[in-house]
């Protein structure tokens, strides 16, 4: 995964992202996706993880990773999603099937590709305190972490503070509600789109993550606060690092082989 | 907790299928709108599993995971391997295919409709390819017991070749009465075999022309239709924790003292729990 760092003039974040496949899978076999992009006003920052019983689901969570950064849909209603995924679904139809498929592979291409996601949405301040809004959506067991810079302020200033949507350890499982290539699956995932908004202020990270990642966030750095075992990394030169603590966590057991994938932003100093 | 290890290309694990094809299997099914006989619902029932087992190995067209491996006996006329595997000796001990292998061993693509729905509020009917893997054969008597003890020769390899993966699991489709005696020492020995993560799982899957309802992951004998149903319970696996909490999460009854039995029903429930990695819950809604 490439860095992106926004030049220095008139920054309201900057990222760092980490990927590694699950132990025992390539790198090309890594189904977890990210994307950023910067609109008017505000910065957008997506994570995506392609559920590995699905076909073709690395690609699916790509092609949706990069439709959520660069169009957001306007609304969150089952009818705007519905005209939305459209466009991904006809793209990655059209990617899947380029070329002649087997019968056992046209059955799963049937069955669809599936994703969870969650989406952030950095506004840039309008006033001088350089606070401003934020807003996330999320689609399963993806997640957001705020981490609020500053003693003033308590988990429960903010929606995300413990994490978002998930912030108890026992509710991640095997079973998420992920977005389809197969329009008929989505229909049980509109109405249960979560959405989040909140304040940020300068210094303040946020922290996106694919489930097993996110699932060891809240069992292993929510409870002591201890954000800087990952913020950190923002300032690594290479992967080393996030990939030693990473395997030192499989080979505890604390971290559920997976891919992972660590997404960083972090907003602008305070003045 | 045992039979937790992750099931990977590096730690497969293999499923070991027997099928009754003894002569009693012509009767018909016992579920009222199924109109086949029960030789035809046993193979019927084979080729979805392999069907479904091929499909949650496959990422792509030339991309096929070795999660499992796989294999069918079949029971009656004789106790004989009842893949089309090309160099299967058929005398000599069935080969646990890989699933990379699994599509070479397609007898016929059938082609079955099925209805979903369309996403706007109505139905479709579609067309579907099925692979036959292995054809309705009913004959002579129920050799049970001999086929337990091909299972256990081929599992006793398997499981010398794969000391910590996830135990195999061995799923017998009959309609219930041995004709070489009681099976349930032979049972018992089979379920013996195990990996570091633990016993082999004996799943049994009862058919019958009894048009009594279907029941899956029973935790008693208690209302069972007959003798034969019985004696399968007793000699099928109670189910893994794991196993356990996933089906309850998906709204199925069940305790400690659930077993991996089902009668007259759906056979793929027995394996739905076998955890491949992320499957979301909104899969074929």
């Amino acid at each position: 995964m490439h860095v992106t760092d926004r030049p220095p003039t008139r920054p309201i974040s900057y990222m760092r992202v980490f990927t590694l496949p699950k132990d025992g899978k390539t790198v090309a076999e890594n189904e977890d996706a990210c994307a950023c992009a910067t609109r008017p006003g505000a910065d957008v920052y997506v994570v995506a993880d392609g559920a590995s019983d699905s076909v073709f689901s690395g690609l699916w969570a790509q092609m949706l990773a990069h439709h959520l950064a660069h169009h957001v849909p306007a609304r969150n209603d089952a009818a705007t999603w519905r005209t939305w995924i459209e466009a991904v679904q006809q793209e990655w139809e059209r990617t899947v099937r380029a070329d002649p498929v087997p019968w056992y592979v046209e059955s799963k291409i049937r069955e669809g590709a599936f994703a969870t996601c969650v989406v952030l949405i950095v506004q840039r301040p309008h006033n001088g305190n350089g606070s401003a809004r934020w807003g996330a959506m999320a689609v399963g067991d993806s997640c957001l972490f705020h981490v609020q810079a500053g003693d003033d302020r308590t988990p429960e200033a903010s929606q995300a503070a413990r994490g978002f949507p998930i912030s108890d350890p026992a509710t991640f499982g095997l079973n998420p509600l992920a977005l389809s290539s197969n329009s008929v699956s989505n229909e049980a995932v509109w109405p249960a789109v979560a959405v989040a908004g909140g304040v940020w202020r300068p210094g303040d990270s946020f922290v996106l993550a694919t489930d097993a990642l996110a699932h060891w966030i809240t069992q292993e750095i929510v409870p002591s606060g201890d954000w800087d075992r990952l913020l950190s990394l923002l300032h690594s030169s290479d992967d080393q690092a996030f990939e030693t603590l990473m395997r030192a966590e499989w080979g505890h057991g604390t971290l559920r082989n997976d891919d992972i994938t660590l997404l960083l932003v972090q907003t602008g100093a305070a003045p | 907790m045992p039979y937790n290890t992750q099931i990977t290309r590096q730690e497969p694990t293999c499923f070991l299928l027997l099928i009754d094809q003894s002569e009693s299997m012509l009767d018909p099914f016992g579920v009222a709108h199924i109109q086949k006989t029960k030789a035809e619902g046993a193979a019927d029932a084979v080729n979805r599993v392999l069907e479904n087992l091929l499909l949650r190995c496959t990422k792509g067209p030339n991309d096929i995971r070795d999660y499992f491996y796989v294999s069918v006996i079949g029971y009656g006329p004789g106790v004989f391997p009842a893949l089309n595997v090309p160099d299967q000796d058929p005398n000599g001990l069935p080969k646990l295919v890989p699933m990379s292998g699994l599509p070479d061993l397609v007898l016929k693509l059938d082609v079955r409709r099925k209805q979903q729905l369309d996403g706007a509020g109505g139905i479709i009917t579609i067309e579907e390819p099925f692979p036959i893997y292995v054809e309705p054969v009913a004959a002579n008597g129920t050799p049970m017991c001999q086929a337990l003890q091909l299972a256990y020769e081929v599992l006793e390899g398997w499981v010398a070749e794969h000391p910590t993966s996830f135990p195999p699991t061995v799923i017998n489709i009959t309609d219930g009465e041995a004709s070489d005696g009681s099976p349930l020492i032979a049972a018992q020995a089979l379920r013996g075999l195990g990996t570091s993560d633990g016993n082999t799982l004996f799943f049994n899957c009862h058919l019958s022309a009894n048009p009594a309802p279907s029941i899956v992951f029973a935790d008693s004998d208690q209302y069972l239709v007959d003798d034969f149903a019985r004696q399968l319970f007793l000699m099928s696996s109670t189910l893994p924790e794991g196993f356990q909490q996933a089906a309850a999460g998906q709204g199925y009854r069940v305790n400690a003292r659930s077993r991996g039995f089902a009668f007259n029903a759906d056979l793929l429930d027995l394996i739905k729990f076998l955890d491949v990695g992320t499957r979301p819950s909104n899969v074929g809604r």
